[in-house]
């Protein structure tokens, strides 16, 4: 794995913008940054990434067996007792995912090491997917890369065959924020991937949906909604007004509600707990005393958090990192320390994909920081011998 | 490792993968079958002062700020709290029967023509073909005006808005509007039976947080 500096393409704001690809700039600053790209050998990729996310996210679908069918569980993940039903029932019955994204420190050097798990509204899906898979190309026709470089970047057709699993006999609704422009990016993208398979996939803003006095949930005309994707996290619903309809309204929710399990930082404990030991994880725990400050070599997060909102930090040597945020209230982690990987002046993460059940690809954010977030700018990447 | 997704999958897909191209499906055109929309607009109000600068009648706030203190009072009666005697129970616990109010939050409801809604939004969306923060304030503004100058067939609730609190487990504001009676402009009739604007609340109060781009917030990760 290494990084490669390369001229960024001429005009790439316009060539980006006519792929649906709005947010490459923000506040001036770049997000979409084709300066430079990451290098990976096929055996990096296939044994350190590749073979890893498939081993997490079984251990996760397993985590979530043994989560549904305990209710001190679900109650010590801060999941509201009126919902322990509905997210026990989503998980019998089924309910299929779409996707996730694992986020890993690695630099070639040693096991891959997953710290997040952003398993119900991952986003920046559409740069991984289709933005970068762009640039990739346009350089190989211009013979900037050879035509053997190829991208771990299935996203779009395994997205396609995800999708096999939702009938197309009525419109399936993706809902974002409105003006979030990032969100509905990773949602227009989404509907894309499911017209291709047919389903006739429509667009609500979240907070334009209805709910009629028979507890059905409806468009902007009062047609019902059978499907909904919702780019919304399972923390939130549970506390918002409608949440509480959801079991009696007859809609199919994607992301299901079993995924709050996995949303929540406070599965990194119990990932720990259950595979204790396992290369690819980190020791986690359940912080008993979050009043105090942050222990050398431990990094605190909250349960509920997002791009990398209110983590607080202290490196083995002392130094105090802390990303402010909204997301204040407990209850937190606490998950060992490990920098993540200096390449030139910035800090790498990988986040790794999961589309249903199957790895998929990768996206690449650097930071300035020891955390990575939502400003992190995102970095092309290319597999090559 | 599995060869890379094709370019012509994607550019097979029907949908055109460009934002200001992609409202086909909710581009606004005056649908035959239902002529009216239910529409619901919400306000939160530190004081009675704030909302009586605001566009809504004086009339309006003072009830909605009365029905409020009332709900609050009803709120911290102690008989009708169980966590009053529980002595786990803290100042800032959601749970405890004397929080502090905030304000209150007033919803305006009430149903539009479909030719009047559309005419309101159908410009907004040309300009702002993605619904920017500015576009969605506008479209409030406007649906209020016009709700409020309804009269009859607009219905009005209130109550009163919690600071913060500690426990995640337990909602921090009240999950049923209650409606009030006062007045010539309240109508209880039974017509609006779809409510909007359940779902997003959690997220709005966490989106002023971000110092970047408004239109750059996410609710992902």
């Amino acid at each position: 794995m290494k990084k490669i500096r390369i001229e960024e393409r001429a005009n790439w704001q316009k060539k980006v913008e006519s792929a649906g690809f709005f947010f490459h700039t923000v506040d001036g600053a770049r997000y979409w940054d084709e300066r430079g790209f990451y290098q990976f050998t096929h055996d990096q990729i296939s044994r350190d990434i590749e073979g890893p996310t498939q081993a997490l996210h079984e251990m996760s679908m397993d985590l979530v067996a043994r989560v549904v069918n305990s209710e001190e569980l679900l109650s010590r993940l801060a999941i509201p007792a009126r919902f322990h039903d509905l997210v026990g029932r989503s998980w019998q019955e089924k309910h299929p995912s779409l996707y996730s994204r694992f986020d890993f420190i690695y630099d070639a050097n040693g096991p891959a090491k997953a710290i997040e798990s952003n398993a119900d509204t991952p986003t920046s899906l559409l740069e991984a997917a289709w933005i970068q898979l762009l640039w990739l190309e346009e350089l190989i026709q211009q013979g900037k890369l050879p035509p053997t470089a190829t991208q771990y970047n299935t996203l779009a057709e395994d997205l396609v065959h995800a999708f096999a699993a939702f009938h197309t006999d009525t419109p399936f609704y993706f809902s974002a924020i409105s003006g979030s422009i990032e969100d509905r990016g990773t949602t227009d993208f989404l509907r894309k991937m499911a017209g291709i398979r047919g389903i006739d996939a429509r667009h609500i803003d979240i907070e334009d949906i209805g709910l009629t006095d028979t507890g059905r949930f409806v468009d902007l005309d009062g047609n019902s909604m059978a499907r909904l994707f919702k780019l919304h996290p399972w923390e939130h619903i549970f506390h918002e007004r409608f949440g509480t309809a959801i079991p009696g309204s007859g809609t199919q929710f994607v992301e299901p509600a079993w995924k709050a399990i996995l949303s929540n930082k406070g599965m990194l404990p119990l990932l720990w707990e259950f595979n204790k030991g396992h290369p690819n994880l980190l020791p986690a725990f359940f912080d008993t005393a979050p009043e105090k400050s942050v222990p050398k070599g431990w990094v605190r997060k909250p349960f509920f958090s997002r791009e990398g909102a209110n983590i607080e930090l202290r490196t083995v040597s002392g130094e105090h990192v802390i990303e402010e945020g909204p997301y204040t209230e407990g209850p937190f982690i606490l998950q060992e320390f490990t920098p993540l990987p200096k390449f030139d002046d910035s800090f790498t993460l990988i986040g790794s994909w999961v589309i249903g059940d199957v790895p998929s690809g990768i996206g690449i954010r650097e930071d300035d920081t020891l955390i990575t977030k939502n400003t992190s700018r995102f970095v092309p990447h290319v597999v090559l011998d | 490792m599995r060869p890379r997704s094709s370019l012509n999958l994607v550019l097979s897909g029907t949908l055109p993968l460009a934002l200001g191209a992609c409202n086909q499906a909710e581009t606004p055109e005056p649908p035959i079958a239902s002529p009216v929309v239910n529409l619901m607009v919400k306000s939160t109000f530190a004081t009675l002062r704030e909302c009586a600068e605001s566009a809504i009648p004086m009339k309006v706030c003072s009830l909605a700020h009365t029905n409020a203190l009332s709900e609050h009072s009803q709120n911290t009666r102690p008989s009708s709290n169980e966590t009053v005697n529980n002595p786990s129970v803290l100042p800032g616990d959601c749970r405890h029967p004397n929080r502090q109010v905030k304000g209150f939050e007033l919803t305006i409801s009430g149903s539009l023509s479909r030719t009047e809604y559309y005419k309101i939004r159908e410009p907004l969306l040309q300009i702002n073909a993605v619904r920017t923060e500015e576009a969605v304030s506008k479209e409030k503004e406007l649906v209020l005006a016009s709700l409020l100058s309804q009269g009859q067939s607009t219905k009005y609730f209130s109550h009163p808005i919690y600071g913060a609190c500690n426990n995640r487990s337990t909602s921090s504001s009240p999950t049923l509007l209650r409606s009030f009676t006062s007045g010539s402009f309240i109508n209880h009739s039974s017509s609006p039976t779809i409510t909007r604007g359940g779902f997003g609340d959690q997220a709005k109060a966490r989106s002023g947080w971000s110092s970047s781009s408004s239109s750059r917030f996410s609710f992902g990760g």
